[in-house]
């Protein structure tokens, strides 16, 4: 049972509570959304060093009643089932690519090994649901969302079939795998030649 | 396949979670999979496929500094050594930066890099508020990944 509020409509996070996860903009964001739709609720989930500064924005904005700091969670699909709109305006994970690199070596190489987040076709300003960096691009984005269940349930139905599609964990792991096949044969192939 | 991850700890981050999900599949697919970690910190349990070792006793971190890195270092060397004795590991990876540099400093056979973050905005954001530390870290970022950052 997560004990939300059957009538709000749910903002949150999940994301480790660290600077780079951007909470402090969300928090932000949010008190303002509140001040214009007082039905609006933040769920923030997820540990970590940040938390006493985030208790401390909450409480400064006297947030307290309308936010949730739900801690680390073991399952997570239940929270995000109840999310209306989620946001992660992280500016360490900008980009939807894990990068690899062989250390000690020129060649720094980029390989698409899944984002999940949802990413507009105009890069994160035309993704309500995505990097908004900025409390104000959080807040605008966030406010579309919530403003317009069409375009929420638009992007929800497109997302998750890109989800389905290629963010499957059998998809990842079987694309990882040839990730970790290729690189394998690659340090075989330059020792063979050696 | 054979592969070491190796990772400071398992305290719950994102990272470390993916790493455990990406572990349990592969170990699924019949590779073999050993987790490192560097210090003994375990808020995620890893799942009895994975088989996990730690430089450090149940519970204790490891020291600070430049002698907690050394000692790691050559700790870190050590147990890749014995670990592939009867079979040398086909790959081997660590992920975020201090497990990164430890497993570079201690020279380990096909070891590659996992970067899980944004380096250049982790690097941006510092230099507005500290530009000499954004430097430093930059630095420190080319001499471990290679200069093409």
């Amino acid at each position: 049972m997560l004990r939300l509020e059957p009538t709000a409509r749910y903002v949150g996070i999940v994301a480790t509570l660290r600077s780079w996860k951007g909470h402090l903009y969300l928090v932000d964001a949010f008190a303002r959304l509140t001040a214009a739709d007082a039905t609006v609720r933040l769920l923030v989930i997820g540990e970590g060093p940040m938390r006493p500064a985030i208790e401390q924005k909450v409480a400064e904005l006297k947030l307290a009643a309308k936010v949730t700091l739900a801690g680390r969670q073991d399952a997570v699909e239940p929270w995000f089932q109840a999310m209306d709109v989620f946001c992660l305006p992280s500016y360490a994970t900008r980009a939807s690519r894990r990068q690899w690199c062989r250390p000690c070596s020129a060649d720094a190489r980029g390989n698409h090994a899944g984002g999940r987040h949802c990413r507009g076709r105009n890069g994160p300003g035309d993704c309500a649901a995505g990097y908004a960096k900025g409390s104000g691009r959080a807040r605008g984005g966030d406010r579309r969302l919530l403003d317009d269940p069409a375009l929420a349930e638009r992007m929800g139905r497109a997302a998750r079939a890109v989800a389905e599609r290629r963010f499957s964990r059998d998809a990842m792991i079987a694309r990882m795998e040839a990730v970790f096949q290729g690189v394998v044969d690659g340090c075989r192939a330059s020792r063979a030649m050696s | 396949m054979k592969f070491a991850f190796i990772v400071t700890n398992l305290a719950g981050g994102g990272a470390e979670k993916a790493l455990l999900t990406l572990g349990s599949r592969l170990a699924g697919r019949d590779h073999e999979v050993h987790l490192v970690l560097l210090e003994h910190h375990v808020d995620y349990l890893p799942p009895a496929e994975i088989r996990l070792h730690a430089l450090t006793q149940r519970g204790r971190r490891l020291l600070k500094g430049a002698l907690g890195k050394l000692i790691a270092v050559l700790r870190l060397g050590r147990l890749i050594s014995t670990l592939a004795r009867e079979r040398a590991f086909d790959l081997i990876v660590s992920t975020l930066p201090f497990a990164d540099e430890v497993a570079v400093r201690a020279g380990l056979p096909r070891h590659w890099c996992r970067i899980a973050n944004t380096l250049s905005a982790e690097i941006a954001r510092l230099h507005e508020r500290d530009p000499g530390k954004g430097r430093r870290r930059l630095r420190r970022y080319r001499r471990l990944y290679g200069r093409g950052l």
